[in-house]
Order: structure tokens, then sequence, then C-alpha cells
């Protein structure tokens, strides 16, 4: 099944809020920074990645972090892994 | 001589889950009459004011009976349930007492009455067993209408005292950080570590794993901490009564920041036994404990040493005020590239402050920098990364 941009970013803001129970996801602009809006630590990215891993299959390795800083870049990043 | 296949019915009581722990609500039963339980599992989830905490059971028994309704206030001692153990089991524990060996249960005399209402608001201090007075900043305060309140941890005259689940978390920290500070002869030594080599082979090793099996650098810096302790004993345990206890085991505090404002500090028990992925599943447990605020009375246990501000946050370098009874602290800064010095030539590497806090009842400045040397040594090895 491929995923259109829609159900990539809900994916996303899902996997945030199953890590983050605690951060108001609801709040997070497309171009806020996710990590210092959402206070997120170093396990918080690393469980977000495993949570899209799980949801997706896409294995998003260490080098490719800088391109998820924003929803939108990351909406965009899985966009481009989907299709590839 | 014939098995022994006698089993004895015990009482598993309310433990104190904190210093200034008095009573619990009992919010959720995980388990009913008849199920069989093994060491670590979850009987109850009970709410301590501060935080919820899983209750786990020390013993492999059958559960015979619940005895505390679910919504239900009781004090620290009070019976829970009744468990079937084995006759071996049940003589190690204490036929009536059978409490998490880490979580000693304080045998309070009951708390005042709840149902007599006060006429004026007057705390009333609780006093435990014979030989053993709670925490005197301790109070008790009945409400006009005669149900309590709940337990109120006041730290100075005056302070605020009742309020949200995050401000009374904040007033036991503070209250810890007030001892510490009273307490402890603090000193510190301090080390730029060069984690280059190590990052590398950190990386090198995720970029063959998925997420869910990868290694963050905080769990390679703990199984560093770990591994020094094994030569460096004497930072691993506790100060009471004018002299040091090293502890049997390395029963690791993580401090962890949480979101909104205070600090938890989850205790990896026995870490010493864990290899460094185990320690990483072990560590991404207990922070997602504090995330969901679902701590475990594991997680409660005074720790053998503690570790904080493990290489996220802005600062280069941390230090720290040690968690009594403990005597060190060890305080990781910031990840920062900055130029060594390689066999004679200059190099750009990640380097990173340790900061080790230490009390100096128990121990002195040569010890203190053993350990900083021990540890310089353990980052680059390939032992860290096992």
């Amino acid at each position: 099944m491929t995923r259109d941009a829609t159900a990539l970013r809900q994916l996303v803001v899902d996997a945030i809020a199953e890590v983050a129970p605690d951060a108001d996801v609801g709040t997070l602009g497309d171009d806020d920074e996710i990590v210092p809006t959402l206070e997120l630590d170093s396990m918080d990215v690393l469980d977000v990645c495993a949570g899209i891993y799980e949801r997706t299959g896409i294995d998003i390795p260490e080098r490719d972090y800088p391109k998820l800083v924003t929803l939108a870049e990351f909406t965009t990043y899985l966009t481009a892994r989907e299709d590839s | 001589m014939a098995a022994d296949t006698e089993s004895h019915t015990i009482d598993f009581r309310l433990p104190s889950l904190g210093s200034d722990m008095d009573a619990g609500v009992v919010l959720d039963w995980r388990v009913s009459p008849g199920d069989r339980v093994r060491k670590g599992d979850v009987l109850v989830e009970v709410d301590t004011e501060k935080s919820e905490i899983e209750v786990e059971v020390w013993h492999a028994a059958v559960v015979e009976e619940l005895l505390v309704d679910v919504g239900t206030e009781v004090p620290v001692g009070t019976p829970l349930a009744r468990l079937r153990v084995d006759a071996d089991v049940a003589r190690r524990a204490g036929a009536t007492a059978a409490a998490p060996a880490s979580a000693p249960v304080t045998p309070a005399a009951p708390p005042p009455p709840r149902s007599s209402p006060q006429p004026t608001q007057r705390p009333a201090v609780v006093v435990g067993a014979a030989g053993s007075f709670p925490d005197p900043r301790l109070v008790f305060w009945p409400s006009p209408a005669g149900s309590p309140t709940g337990v109120v941890h006041a730290t100075t005259p005056g302070a605020a005292t009742q309020g949200s689940r995050a401000d009374r978390r904040q007033a036991a920290v503070a209250a810890l950080m007030d001892r510490a500070n009273r307490e402890i002869p603090h000193f510190h030594v301090t080390r730029r570590l060069d984690v280059e080599r190590a990052l590398r082979a950190l990386e090198e090793r995720n970029e063959h794993h998925p997420p869910t099996e990868r290694v963050l650098p905080a769990a390679l810096l703990l199984r560093a901490v770990v591994l020094a302790l094994r030569v460096h004993p004497e930072l691993n345990g506790s100060w009471a009564d004018d002299a040091f206890t090293p502890a049997s085991t390395v029963d690791l505090g993580v401090a962890v920041h949480v979101r909104g404002g205070g600090l938890m500090t989850p205790v990896i028990a026995a870490a010493e036994e864990l290899d460094l992925d185990a320690l990483m599943a072990a560590l991404g447990d207990a922070v997602r404990r504090v995330r969901r605020g679902k701590l475990r009375s594991g997680d409660t246990a005074p720790g053998s040493i503690t570790v904080t501000n493990i290489g996220d946050g802005g600062a280069d370098g941390l230090f720290g005020v040690i968690h009594p009874p403990q005597v060190a602290l060890v305080g990781f800064g910031r990840i920062v590239e900055a130029p060594v010095v390689v066999e004679g030539s200059v190099a750009a590497h990640r380097t990173m402050q340790v900061t080790l806090t230490a009390d100096h009842r128990a121990l002195n400045g040569h010890s203190a920098a053993a350990f900083l040397d021990t540890l310089d040594d353990l980052v680059d090895s390939p032992e860290v990364l096992t």
C-alpha cells in the first residue's frame, strides 16, 4: 500500500504522540522544529523512528536524521522513501 | 528427605515507595485470584500522589485473594493481597511480611483516624513504629469534612504543599537536594573525554540495525560507567552511620527530565549483568516509564550511584548534587566537536566533559581522579561496545 503525504504526516504525528504522550503534539506546526518545540531528547527521536519503522517498514538511518527537522520535512522524506 | 511441598499464605503489603510515602490509592489490579505470578510481575498499580507506580511482586506465588478495592486509599503496610508461596520462600521472606527487598515495608502505627473530623486544620504528624520516625517534614492534613486530602510534603514552613502531582514531585526533589547539600561535603573532579572513536564505532554498529535495535551514546556511556565501577567499587554504595557500605550490585539511577518540569530517577537494577544491548533496552524502558508516568516499585529503590545529563542538553558539563545515601554522581555534558591533539597533530574530534561529584566523607581526590582515568580508557576500548 502506498501511502500519500497526508497519511504519512498523520503517521509521524501518531508516532510522536505515542512516544511523547506528555507533549502537546497537536500544537506542532508543519514548519516548527520538532525536537525543540516538543522538548524531545535523543531517546524520543530514536523511539519515533522505531515507531515509523514498525508502522511502515521504512528504516531511517542515523545519517538521515538531519532531514527530519520539521513535520513538513519529515513527511517529504517519508514520501520520497515510499515512492522509491 | 522428602521434598518440601508445603506452601504458605502470606500477606503482600503496600511497600513504602519513597521516603515520604505514607499511603497509596489502589488504581488497578493486574492479577486475579488464582493467577500464578513470577518474581517481578506487576501485581497492582498504586497512586502515590507524586506518581503512579506499578508494584512488583517479589516472589513466585499464586494469588489467593485481593484485599483492597480499586479507588481505596490505604496506609503503607496494609495487606493488599494474599499470596500462596512455597514454604522455603515463605521462610526467607518471613511469614507475614512478604515485601519487595528493594522497598522495605515501613511498619507504621496507623495514622490518626481519617473518619474523625478535626475542628481546625492542625497537622498531625504520623509517627511510625518504635525506632522509625518518618521525616518530620511529613504532615498529614485532615480536611474539615473528615476525609483525607492526601499526604502532603512540606519542605519549609509555609512552602507550597498541595497542588499538582508535578508540584509534589518537585517538592520531593527539592527536599532531597536540600538534604544532600546540608549533609554531604561535595567535591568535583572533571575530565574531557575524546568520544570520537566510540561514537564512530557506535554509528558503524547502528548502520546495520533498524531503529528498534540501535544503541544510543547514552547507553554506551552508562556501560562505561558500570565497567569502571568494577575497578572502583568505592564509588558504588551508600553512606550511613559514618561509614560506607559498598553495594553488591550496580543499581544505576538515571536522571530523566520530565517534560513540563521535574526530574525522576528510575533505577536500572543490577546493571553490571547487562551487556550493551540489554542496557540500552533497560534505559529505554526506564525513560519510557517516566514519560508515561508509570514507574515500577523497583524504580523507587535508592540506587547505588546516579548518572545525570547523559549527553543531551545545552551544558558543557554538569557539576551535580549527590542523591543521598549514595556517595557519587556522574554528570556528562553535551557532545562538542573540539580540537584535540592526536600524535602531535590537531584533529577535530567529538568530545564530552564528564564530572564525578563525590562525597568527601567516603572518597578523596585520588580515588575520584583514578575513576576518571579508568572511564577515559574504557570509552575507547572495545569492551564498552559489548
